[in-house]
């Protein structure tokens, strides 16, 4: 663990997040530099990029979230039945053709899908008083995860061969964001719910310790949960209506920044939002240059993340006593 | 039950398993709504106070955080001050020497820099009892405090707890299944039976056979410690048995 000041660690992260929006640029089938941004390509690239920033900091920072929420380390941001509710909301529309939102359709619904399948999951764990125990918030969502999953797969087999390619594209995610006002709306959402919860770090630090202690601290533990749970289910929401299922980097982000900046959430979470744009914009250049054929950011995400965290893990074995 | 603590005192709560004492100290904790009754602090009822309030006026140490984030002692310490803070949670100069003064009290500031997940069970509890004193509160709730230690600990943590006691006048009300050590630290005893108050006072008052041998169900020797005066329950390796219909 490393200890950086503020006034060090954020200009860093800040600048590699710069570098990485370069990198971005430059790669790909057409090598572009900054003279080239205001042609057509050059604009379409510079959406994926801003594009990838906001999903990348929108699904860290949820992920960061629901870690600290649920208490378990494997929790991430599609684990409450989001990903299957916004797939089988997805497919429909695309399957069915269905326009009424005409070219906001797909993002809005695949939003309310994600929604819809958090605020069952709520529902259903909710007991009697009125207080959200975390276990049986996992296992409504893994619940109702399964069952809308196989609804999807219900779906994705009853597709007609032309839809099926769109149905895929959008289950293993894509940065091909053509719709400016719905960036501005997803960023505006982002930055403000991360804000939020950059306010509530130090809640969601004694809130790690156990629901019992934190109450004693003085936080009210229900009330907390409830706003993180609507913040982080914001943040997801907005990131796959955008972008589709771009799995691991909610995951991966934050528990990578916590094995070397350390839990406390005053930090882990704006570091989480830098580094996790980085991540899913590096990752986007890379699924755009690594062969001829543009390969789903999904892949890339988990290919490049998961040895990078293994070898976090080692190093943090080695260093235990 | 009607029990009253004066400030200042160091009561201990003891009674079998499952008689209810954890859960007293979770009602009066204000974590358990009672659904009967009230609990008073400072002549305040604990369920109408701001969560807020409430933590700075009393603190908790339960018997063990399970936690997997690797916040250092330091860290977990600090988070004694939260009811003090501000809404912004910045800390001040002043909140940081309160909690390097509670790190020393509690003989765990030479861990200040280890994660909590890498220290021992015993550390562990000194470091939560670092958190508490952190929080400068009026009043202490111990749940079975003696639980992780040894026995060199056990009597370094209650005669700190006891110096605390009698020189901050800080109020303790502490849960404990070694009814000697109760005995010895505690001004007062309050015996659990059943969910109900079965008796009160010093322990010389209610460490008697008969009392112990109901509330406990077996057959329990009384004797005066001779170096303290104080009662002091034998063992002897004869054939014990809890029953819950006695032969």
């Amino acid at each position: 663990m490393i200890k950086p000041k503020a006034s060090i660690l954020y200009p860093c992260l800040f600048a590699m997040l710069l570098m990485s929006a370069a990198i971005s640029l430059a790669l790909g089938p057409v090598a572009l530099s900054i003279d080239d941004l205001g042609s057509n390509i050059g604009q379409l690239r510079t959406a994926r990029i801003l594009t990838g920033m906001i999903i990348g900091a929108a699904l860290s920072v949820a992920g960061a979230i629901f870690q600290a929420l649920l208490r378990n380390p494997l929790a991430e941001p599609y684990v409450l039945g989001v990903s299957s509710g916004a797939g089988v909301a997805a497919a429909t529309a695309i399957i069915m053709n269905i326009a009424i939102f005409g070219a906001w359709t797909l993002p809005v619904m695949a939003f309310v899908g994600a929604i819809a399948a958090i605020l069952l999951v709520l529902a259903i764990a909710r007991s009697a008083g009125g207080a959200i125990p975390v276990q049986t918030l996992l296992l409504a969502g893994v619940v109702v995860g399964s069952v809308l999953g196989s609804g999807l797969m219900f779906l994705v087999n009853m597709s007609p061969n032309e839809k099926l390619p769109t149905v895929m594209w959008w289950l293993m995610g894509s940065l091909q964001l053509f719709n400016w006002s719905l960036l501005q709306v997803v960023a505006m959402v982002t930055l403000v719910s991360i804000g939020l919860s950059w306010f509530l770090g130090s809640s969601m630090n004694i809130l790690s310790m156990g629901e019992e202690p934190a109450a004693h601290l003085g936080l009210n533990v229900e009330r907390t949960k409830i706003i993180l749970l609507a913040l982080a289910s914001l943040m997801t929401g907005c990131a796959v209506a955008a972008c589709g299922l771009i799995g691991f980097v909610g995951l991966i982000v934050p528990h990578s920044v916590r094995s070397v900046l350390g839990p406390d959430h005053r930090r882990l979470i704006p570091s989480c939002a830098l580094c996790g744009a980085a991540f899913v914009v590096l990752a986007d250049s890379a699924a755009r240059s690594l062969f001829v054929q543009e390969i789903p950011i999904g892949a890339v995400t988990a290919f490049m993340g998961g040895p990078f965290f293994l070898l976090l893990l080692k190093r943090g074995r080695g260093a235990r006593p | 039950m009607d029990l009253g603590v004066a400030p200042g005192e160091f009561v201990g709560l003891i009674g079998p398993n499952g008689c209810g004492n954890t859960t007293l100290l979770r009602v009066i904790s204000g974590v358990i709504r009672p659904t009967v009754g009230e609990v008073l602090l400072e002549n305040q009822n604990v369920s109408r106070m701001s969560r807020r309030s409430l933590g700075r006026l009393l603190a908790v140490l339960l018997q063990d955080s399970a936690t997997d984030m690797a916040f250092t002692v330091g860290e977990v310490a600090a988070m004694g001050r939260w009811p003090h803070l501000s809404t912004f949670g910045v800390e001040t100069r002043r909140d940081r020497q309160i909690v390097r003064e509670a790190l020393d009290v509690a003989d765990i500031a030479h861990l200040a820099d280890k994660p909590i997940t890498a220290i021992s069970g015993g550390e562990r509890q000194r470091a939560f009892f670092a958190m508490c004193l952190a929080q400068q509160p009026r009043v202490l709730l111990l749940d079975e405090p003696l639980s992780h230690l040894d026995i060199g600990h056990q009597l370094s943590m209650l005669s700190l707890i006891r110096r605390l006691n009698r020189q901050l006048g800080l109020t303790v009300l502490a849960v404990f299944h070694d009814l000697n050590m109760a005995a010895e630290f505690c001004d007062r005893l309050a015996v659990l039976h059943e969910g109900r108050l079965a008796a009160v006072g010093d322990a010389a008052d209610v460490l008697k056979p008969q009392l112990l041998k109901q509330v406990y169900r077996t057959t329990l020797d009384v004797m005066v410690n001779p170096i303290t005066g104080r009662p002091q329950i034998v063992i002897s390796a004869r054939e014990t048995l809890v029953r819950h219909n006695p032969l």
